[in-house]
């Protein structure tokens, strides 16, 4: 693998690190929420399609469709069960619940599935790939990149066109107006921790069709997310994708030059912005941009 | 004046003396008894910084990785005494904490936790990667440093020693007009700047302590096991259970954590043979209590009962 | 017919009682000032009014439906908006979007995007501004629509001139007419005491979060306002 395919290769799983960022930030901005389980719902999400496709006839796009349903409806739960009632602005209750969960959630996919590493087999597309100008390119990556960019227009239009998308940017500059105008802040909060579950449940499942993935795997997954969004800056849709690009070729890149450096590289490379943020130097990164 | 009844020290203090006697002189496991007090004093520090300055980490696990890799790398290329070379481990994990501190001074709230968090997960990689330190094989402790007649008894003595030192001097912090300043965060941190509190720095102040504490802790405990590696000793796992003792305990409260170390050493050999189930258990009750008992257990007795085993609250006469 | 009246309400934010005993009701299409000097507790009782703080004690009747502990979103489908002190629009919205979201979950009504365009023609020209671009006096116009767009029965309003230009609240002000004529009941806190009164059928006068004057607009004497405005005689 050359090392203009490795950025390839990054660009392409950059755009799913983008929707993880996204869907931390998206419960961040609305809701001051910081879902420590994020990354234990994302390895949820792979799980979840491995058994649809082993156990159900159904091709992998529904297989997609439902896990993004059942991962809506997982956020939705848990918003409306336990985060609403520990809304306020001691963000601690909250971490303190997810925290749980996650541990809960990790330990019952150890209980269902074994400790092992599993990875998803999706059959020929897995392998083919195209060759052009002395690079070759895996269709699979191509076609995940696709997907990615989709969802992030996709969550771009909602935001700016459709009134729920508009209510959860309002949500987030002051929702005790949003009230006054008679929506249901609690509603609100629901779809957004549900649309936050479900992109990142998508991008885990599609993630896992490209690397393997364990019960242990969440932490990794949750690091990047945050990862993504402290380098992307808060609260920006293109912030989210960019950093999630940023990142993944930085990871691909990283692994290409040792080999078993892990997530070592992402992580330097975001305390390299942290840094940088703190001087001067990194004003141009534009810490609070829209 | 507004001062603390000073006749309120004789519970805390006969206490803790009676507490230390009971250890030395009763024929308990000592080796359980070395882990729950190195727990505690990591609870007692990690409350600190959380229960009282509200910056919750997520990564105090780096600091007991780092004080155990200190003192194994201490011992064996200086061939300093074990006991000596865990205040190079505090010292060390001190010198690392300000060294994060200005990394992640400009994340706040939940951003803190996650920064710390990918702080220890780097310095898990990072030390799997050392070749110096023994790479993800981990390290032995040179045999030649260690009197293995008394080695036991020393590990069980300095345990007892870090938990006592910690649990008086953070009783002793609290007393003290710091302690009002971190009290006032504690109840109110908005209201606290307001009136002139320099809140980051009693932040960082607490930050560093706690970071202290936990190195020192961590580096007594692999002594005691005379061997380090990577996952194990920067495992989140001693994030997660120090976490679960102060919130179930009580956060912000010297109580709390006394409570909340019974009840996770307790539950721990209930579910002694049920492996996962114990952690599934952890899980859910990190998820219940915040939504039943905000306070935690000690949160719930004090509201219920005013009582004080280590007074802090002062009086106006 | 009475459209909102508050019967002993008991206001607290947390230990602290900011609402002691008040009574207070409003009719259809009347437009009533309350008027007192800051801290008295004028914004704590419109709060009170649309739910977003619950009275502790007392109750809040909406055209005689008990709605001193309705959920906020719920009160205000029921008819009730607001114009909040300091206009609070949504900062990351256009102004468009911020009238979108007045509109959203509306009554059936009056008032449409064009008949709020229509009552403050220079919108148009901003409407695709971000809210956090706009001048004080353009930020009131896009709260006060915001607030119509919902169609509400009863519009409460609070310190419409605060850090305005005369001749800005002026304009503001003119614009009453408009919104009565459609039948909107108005409460008004202001500290502008003539303005108060020039709007308004009726005031009352709050002092440290009791009622100390009510009265038609035009029957109380100034005198009566001071006395009850700063609770002390004044020879």
């Amino acid at each position: 693998m050359s090392y203009v395919e490795a950025v390839l290769n990054g660009l392409m799983v950059g755009g799913l690190y983008g929707l993880f960022g996204l869907g931390l930030a998206l419960a961040f901005g609305i809701m001051r929420i910081v879902n420590i389980a994020h990354g234990e719902f994302v390895v949820l999400a792979a799980y979840l399609g491995v058994t649809l496709l082993a156990v159900t006839p159904l091709p992998l796009p529904v297989v997609i469709v439902v896990v993004a349903i059942a991962a809506f409806a997982l956020g939705w739960t848990l918003q409306a069960t336990m985060l609403n009632r520990v809304l306020g602005p001691n963000p601690v209750p909250a971490m303190v619940i997810t925290m749980g969960l996650s541990i809960v959630l990790r330990n019952v996919l150890v209980k269902l599935y074994g400790a092992n590493i599993q990875s998803i087999d999706i059959g020929p597309l897995q392998t083919m790939g195209l060759a052009f100008g002395g690079l070759s390119i895996g269709l699979l990556p191509m076609l995940i990149f696709a997907i990615a960019v989709v969802l992030f227009v996709g969550v771009n239009l909602l935001l700016t066109r459709t009134t729920i998308g508009r209510a959860f940017r309002a949500a987030a500059d002051d929702y005790e107006i949003l009230e006054t105008l008679g929506f249901n802040r609690r509603r609100i909060y629901n779809a957004a921790l549900g649309l936050a579950v479900a992109l990142s449940a998508v991008a885990g499942l599609l993630l896992a069709m490209r690397s393997s993935f364990s019960p242990f795997s969440g932490v990794e997954r949750l690091l990047i997310a945050f990862e993504v969004v402290i380098i992307g800056g808060l609260g920006s849709l293109r912030g989210c994708f960019l950093g999630g690009l940023f990142l993944g070729v930085v990871q691909v890149v990283g692994l290409k030059l040792y080999p078993n450096s892990g997530p070592l590289f992402g992580h330097l490379a975001f305390f390299v912005v942290l840094l940088l943020r703190q001087s001067n130097l990194g004003s141009f990164l534009a810490w609070g941009r829209k | 004046m507004i001062t603390i009844p000073r006749s309120s020290l004789t519970v805390p203090v006969l206490g803790l003396i009676a507490v230390a006697t009971a250890l030395v002189l009763l024929p308990i496991d000592r080796r359980l008894a070395m882990e729950v007090l190195l727990v505690l004093a990591m609870a007692q520090g990690w409350n600190l910084l959380c229960g009282y300055t509200g910056l919750l980490s997520f990564g105090h696990h780096a600091f007991v990785g780092l004080g155990a890799y200190v003192l194994f790398m201490t011992v064996n290329t200086t061939g300093l005494a074990p006991v000596w070379s865990i205040l190079v481990a505090a010292l060390v994990a001190l010198v690392v904490a300000l060294a994060m501190w200005m990394l992640l001074r400009k994340l706040r709230g939940p951003y803190f936790s996650i920064g710390i968090w990918v702080l220890a997960d780097s310095l898990r990689l990072l030390f799997a990667q050392w070749e110096w330190v023994g790479s993800s094989r981990g390290i032995v402790l040179n045999p030649a440093s260690i009197d293995a007649a008394t080695f036991a008894d020393m590990v069980f003595y300095l345990a007892l020693g870090l938990a006592f030192v910690t649990q008086l001097g953070i009783f002793a912090l609290l007393r003290s007009r710091s302690g009002l300043a971190l009290m006032a965060i504690r109840d109110n941190e908005a209201g606290a700047a307001s009136i002139g509190i320099a809140v980051a720095r009693n932040q960082l102040g607490a930050f560093l302590i706690s970071a202290a504490i936990c190195a020192a802790a961590g580096a007594i405990y692999y002594l005691s096991v005379l061997y380090v590696d990577p996952s194990g000793a920067f495992d989140i796992d001693w994030q997660i259970r120090v976490l679960f003792i102060v919130i179930v305990g009580g956060l912000g409260s010297i109580e709390g954590p006394i409570i909340g170390i019974a009840i996770y050493f307790g539950l721990r050999e209930v579910f002694r043979d049920a492996g996962d189930l114990f952690l599934i258990f952890q899980g859910l009750t990190a998820v219940l209590v915040p939504l039943v008992m905000p306070g935690g257990i000690w949160g719930l007795i004090a509201a219920r009962t005013g009582w004080q085993i280590f007074p802090t609250r002062r009086l106006a006469d | 017919m009475t459209l909102l009246a508050l019967e002993n309400v008991d206001v607290f934010y947390g230990d602290l009682q900011a609402i002691f005993g008040v009574n207070l009701h409003i009719d259809q299409g009347e437009a009533v000032a309350l008027i007192g000097a800051n801290g008295a507790g004028k914004s704590t009782l419109l709060r009170a009014m649309i739910g977003l703080t619950a009275a502790r004690h007392g109750t809040v009747r909406l055209d005689g439906h008990d709605i001193t502990r309705e959920r906020c979103d719920l009160v205000a489908r029921r008819g009730v908006a607001i114009v909040p002190e300091g206009r609070r629009l949504f900062a990351s919205l256009t102004v468009e979007e911020n009238l979108l979201m007045g509109a959203a979950r509306a009554r059936p009504g009056p008032w449409t995007l064009d008949a709020v365009f229509a009552l403050f023609p220079a919108m148009r020209e901003f409407r695709h501004h971000n809210a956090a671009e706009l001048s004080g006096g353009q930020q009131q116009m896009v709260a006060v629509g915001r607030a119509l767009l919902t169609n509400p029965r009863l519009l409460l309003c609070d310190e419409l001139s605060l850090g305005l230009a005369p001749k800005v609240v002026g304009e503001i002000y003119a614009c009453f007419a408009g919104i009565r004529a459609t039948g909107v009941s108005i409460i008004l806190v202001e500290q502008d005491i003539v303005r108060a009164r020039s709007a308004s059928n009726r005031l009352y006068c709050l002092l440290k979060g009791r009622v100390t004057l009510e009265g038609a607009s035009d029957a109380v004497s100034l005198d009566a306002i001071s006395q009850a405005y700063f609770g002390e005689r004044r020879q």
